[in-house]
């Protein structure tokens, strides 16, 4: 009896404490999780836009330095190539940098569709996740 | 009930976190000492190298069965392996982040580090099959990820088998009866070096060159191509059809390497990144990986 008043208290502690890391898990995925959807989220909403390809909408989807190319430049490209997403497969957080994000995206070029998934890399650049092509 | 609530909140807030998170820089080293640190052994080749700027890259190639050598190349936070089975003409590929085991990318600084390394290993071993076997391999492995895209995924099993996984081209790197040189104006010409990209397909004519190959000149470090009957220095974007040589076109490998295989997919892939389009560029993907086999495994031609 004395054994269970002594760490009844204790044990309330546990469970609360269960109880707010269920809460934490049910309200929100892991950062990974997060940086993963924010990346997959970015890939379809460029594909989506590029059709229309207006650089207004898809300039601040694209990532910027090293060697990227001018928001126009890129969606020709990609315009005079027929590129279109089909599908994601996978997307995982680079191991070497925890602000990039790798997609592994279905893709098809004139209609048709390639055997295997390219790698497209989505970085976290002024707050928000871009595609680098 | 406030304090509780209080407590939901923070422990919500903190599991959250920020997606962003501080910039973080695995890899990160000090500069090394510049220059090739090479050892060659009965068995094993193994040694540093740095450019000077970034840190120091470590490599090894070893036998670890007969005819079966495990190669190791360690930059920038990145481990490379490659366990090649040079008898079956197998070999399984990996690159990933050394600190953690997770996958990742070749970056464009990877593949300067990666590049850097493969002139150095060309300027200091023996060419072609005189180097040992563990040398040769370690430097066919570093020249397929000097030129590896980001698009590709970094594990990949390379399977190659003469006749077809690849096809020889040893001939047309001859001309006027010479493997180096001077054509003297007696060329041997390939039709067509072919890729497909955004301009169109194989059959483009846009999308071919008619191609000299071999270790016949280089201008800066680039190849020439027929402009109005001259030779002029640089690289066509896309003509219809030009005559090209130099700097090895057609050879595995980028450039002149220590290897000297000519094949058929190795041409096809200069005819791609010698053709407006980056050595990493996306469109010649296909190009790269029908290329693969032919680096590791195809006979040196001479």
């Amino acid at each position: 009896m004395a054994r269970s008043s002594r760490y009844g208290g204790a044990a309330w502690v546990v469970r609360v404490a269960g109880l707010l890391l269920a809460l934490a898990t049910l309200a929100c995925g892991s950062p990974a999780e997060k940086k993963r959807e924010a990346a997959q989220a970015t890939v379809r909403r460029f594909f989506t836009a590029l059709p229309a390809g207006d650089c207004a909408v898809l300039g601040p989807l694209l990532a910027t330095g090293g060697s990227a190319r001018p928001c126009a430049t890129t969606v020709e490209e990609l315009h005079s190539h027929g590129f279109e997403l089909v599908d994601i497969v996978s997307a995982e957080v680079d191991g070497r940098d925890a602000n990039a994000v790798l997609v592994r995206a279905k893709v098809a070029r004139e209609g048709t569709v390639r055997d295997e998934p390219v790698i497209l890399r989505v970085e976290l650049q002024d707050g928000g996740w871009r595609l680098r092509l | 009930m406030r304090k509780m609530l209080g407590g939901v909140v923070a422990v919500v807030m903190f599991a959250c976190g920020s997606p962003s998170g501080a910039p973080s820089e695995p890899g990160a080293q000090p500069p090394a000492s510049e220059g090739l640190s090479l050892t060659v052994e009965q068995g094993a080749t193994r040694g540093t190298f740095s450019d000077g700027q970034s840190g120091e890259v470590k490599f090894s190639s070893r036998e670890v069965e007969p005819g079966v050598y495990r190669i190791e190349v360690s930059l920038n936070g990145m481990a490379l392996t490659s366990l090649v089975d040079a008898e079956n003409g197998v070999s399984a590929m990996d690159g990933f982040a050394e600190a953690n085991g997770q996958n990742t990318q070749m970056t464009d600084a990877d593949r300067e580090t990666v590049s850097q390394l493969y002139a150095a290993l060309n300027a200091e071993l023996p060419a072609g099959d005189a180097a040992t076997p563990e040398a040769k391999y370690l430097r066919r492995a570093v020249s397929l990820w000097s030129q590896h895209p980001s698009t590709v995924e970094m594990q990949r099993t390379v399977m190659g088998e003469q006749g077809r996984g690849y096809t020889m081209l040893c001939s047309y790197a001859k001309c006027n009866g010479v493997w180096s040189g001077s054509c003297g104006g007696s060329y041997n010409w390939y039709s067509y070096a072919k890729h497909d990209c955004q301009h169109g397909g194989f059959d483009y004519t846009g999308n071919q060159q008619i191609a000299q190959l071999g270790n016949h000149g280089t201008c800066s470090g680039d190849e020439y191509y027929m402009s109005n009957g001259t030779w002029v220095c640089g690289e066509p974007d896309h003509w219809s059809r030009p005559k090209v040589m130099g700097i090895c076109f057609g050879r595995c490998g980028g450039g002149c390497g220590g290897d000297t295989q000519y094949t058929l997919d190795a041409t096809n892939h200069d005819g791609c990144v010698r053709n407006g389009h980056a050595l990493a560029s996306a469109y010649c993907d296909d190009q790269f990986s029908s290329a693969s086999d032919d680096e590791m495994f195809a006979p040196n031609c001479y």
